[in-house]
């Protein structure tokens, strides 16, 4: 049998703050008592606690019921130290960029899961005024102790590094507010809104349909089905597939726009583009291409100038003067050019035309009813009396608006007038295939003409065709087929010739 | 001002409206008949009233009648036809204060309405 001091041992685990009292088999049950314990602990220099008398009856207790057997117990623990938290930011739901695109993915879904991968978008927007993140102090920490009594030191825990610009405003009370309107930037431990939204790569399904409210880069391309929208300017350095781009403002499409019939282009103010092909463009101002303009339908209220480009087939509605090296192609392509026409207007002037003869058209027979019963007037019967109110009620009413379409029809003719500039310097070549409508005209060129040329409308309305290197200038319908857009005929063009 | 428009056919009602609205009345109600002007005064509390003759149910003479016998003061202007114009004293006797013949242009319903309220105004 071995003596109590031979059998025991205390363990201590790795980080000091548990000791467990073992006791070998064997050992002498005469020898075991508390006081032998507690003596053998404090040589040990263990910290005993209240309940640490307690663990060691039991521990005793064991023994002397089965002394051949190992027996240990936990006789003190001490205190792991409890560090300090750092300072964070704790982000408002809406606005955690690390789960934009989580809940991108969840609010574009529809009722039965099925989530539209085009309209979820990668980027945190945000407007002035909204409670984006929390800034949370930094905590102290709490020292720990070991079971001999040794202090483990806590740490403290640290500011969190932040820098917050102008656009967001960090409150006394730890709130952070946006202080403008745009997409929320997250990077490099700095908060900031940004007006400007860059888009590193194409915008696809990594980031979604893109509407922000500011100006939009985008350094690679747009890709099929896509959308991007930017209330103000809009730059795209790759190239635009079959999507749909919209500028509030300006718009520089730098890697051209291939849209397959498909993709829509809509700039409010000026296009700057490397070339179009197959899409539908409407620009507000003016528009400056540096290539091929190919089976586009294009409409530009201002100027187009592709001093070093084509059109090639489509359709094109321009206000303003339109500079080209080329119009129309080699093969016969059908292009038609309207010069000097506004089609939105156009459209408007039509839709009020088709109302004013529908009108008339409602004048007309109310009067031809009403003289009927004026020519009865004296034998009118209560009812024909009534009808009699109704037609001249309807005759004053129908005057009024034909009145108004007359006056609105007269504007719209003033603000076309007053805004477009009809006409077209091409420096190389007009092609075989070519239509162009100039005022009340239209030309078919069936042979090419070489350029440098102008043709504009000339004093008597008609157009007008100027070699720009001799400076001559002869009526259009001297080298192509030229007739009235209403169906009348021309006049004939010979012997127009004249000095420029 | 409140306006109470008495015709049973919603064209000539609208034909109204439209004149009245264009003279800057908006506050308009209608009533298809005599009853159902009847049951709407109380509640609408019109200023003017133009009341048509020939109506089913109640006809507007009665209307008429039947009106002013709590209301002696509010203006009504009776719409007639050429054939009904004999009545018209029989009219003003039962409390109409003005009349307009059909057919009637707007510029008439509109003369007629200024008339009338001018006169009421002066009283």
């Amino acid at each position: 049998m071995a003596e109590l001091f031979d059998a025991i041992s205390i363990e201590i685990s790795p980080d000091e703050t548990v000791a467990t009292l073992r006791v070998a088999p064997g050992v002498e049950v005469s020898d075991c008592d508390r006081e032998a314990v507690l003596a053998y602990l404090a040589e040990q220099q263990i910290q005993l606690q209240p309940e640490s008398r307690d663990a060691i009856d039991s521990l005793l207790a064991a023994v002397r019921a089965d002394p051949d057997q190992s027996h240990a117990v936990v006789v003190a623990r001490g205190r792991p130290p409890e560090h300090g938290r750092m300072g964070r930011l704790l982000w408002e739901e809406a606005f955690d960029p690390d789960t934009a695109a989580d809940r991108a993915r969840g609010s574009a879904g529809d009722a039965a899961g099925d989530a539209c991968h085009y309209t979820r978008s990668a980027f945190t927007m945000v407007r002035a005024g909204d409670h984006v993140a929390t800034l949370v102090k930094p905590t102290e920490g709490v020292d720990g102790y070991t079971v001999r009594g040794k202090t483990l030191a806590a740490r403290n825990g640290k500011p969190a590094q932040i820098k917050f610009d102008r656009s967001v405003l960090l409150r006394p009370d730890g709130a952070v507010v946006a202080q403008e309107s745009g997409a929320l930037s997250w990077r490099s431990g700095e908060l900031k809104v940004v007006s400007h939204l860059e888009i590193d790569d194409f915008v696809d399904f990594s980031t979604g349909n893109i509407d922000f409210d500011g100006d939009v880069t985008v350094h690679k391309g747009v890709r099929d089905c896509f959308v991007v929208s930017a209330a103000k300017d809009l730059r795209i350095r790759g190239m635009v597939e079959a999507a749909d781009v919209v500028a509030g403002r300006d718009a520089r499409l730098e890697g051209g726009v291939a849209a397959r019939d498909k993709g829509r282009v809509y700039v409010e103010r000026d296009l700057h583009a490397r070339y179009l092909d197959s899409a539908a463009v409407v620009v507000g101002r003016h528009a400056l291409i540096d290539k091929e303009i190919v089976s586009t339908d294009l409409s530009i209220a201002g100027t187009l100038a592709a001093p070093s480009g084509a059109i090639i087939g489509g359709e094109t509605t321009v206000g303003g003067a339109v500079e080209l090296a080329e119009l129309g192609s080699a093969g016969g392509s059908e292009t038609l050019i309207t010069l000097g026409a506004m089609r939105d207007f156009d459209e408007l002037k039509g839709k009020l035309g088709t109302l004013a003869a529908a009108a008339s058209e409602m004048h007309r027979k109310a009067k031809e009813q009403f003289d009927m019963l004026t020519a009865n007037a004296a034998k009118l019967t209560a009812s024909q009396a009534e009808q009699m109110t109704e037609l001249q009620f309807s005759l004053a009413t129908l005057d009024a608006l034909r009145d108004k379409m007359s006056r609105a029809d007269e504007k719209i003719a003033a603000v076309v007038a007053a805004h477009t500039d009809a006409e077209l310097t091409v420096h190389r070549v007009i092609h075989a295939g070519v239509r162009l409508r100039l005022g009340e005209y239209e030309a078919r060129f069936k042979d090419p003409i070489k350029g440098p040329v102008r043709i504009t409308l000339g004093a008597s309305g008609r157009p007008l065709l100027t070699d720009l290197v001799s400076e001559s200038a002869r009526d259009l319908a001297e080298v192509a087929p030229v007739h009235r857009l209403d169906g009348q005929p021309a006049p004939r063009g010979k012997g127009a010739s004249r000095a420029a | 001002m409140k306006i109470l428009l008495v015709d049973d056919s919603k064209t000539m009602r609208n034909i109204q409206k439209s004149i009245l609205t264009q003279l800057g009345y908006t506050q308009l109600e209608e009533a298809c008949d005599g009853q159902d002007a009847l049951s709407k005064v109380g509640a609408f509390g019109p200023e003017l009233l133009l009341v048509d003759w020939n109506m089913p149910n109640m006809d507007g003479l009665t209307f008429v009648k039947e009106f002013r016998k709590t209301d002696k003061t509010t203006p009504i202007i009776m719409v007639t036809t050429e054939s009904e114009r004999s009545r018209v004293v029989e009219a003003i006797k039962a409390g109409v204060n003005n009349y307009v013949v059909k057919p009637f242009t707007p510029d008439v319903l509109s003369q007629r309405i200024t008339e009338t309220l001018g006169k009421v105004a002066a009283a």
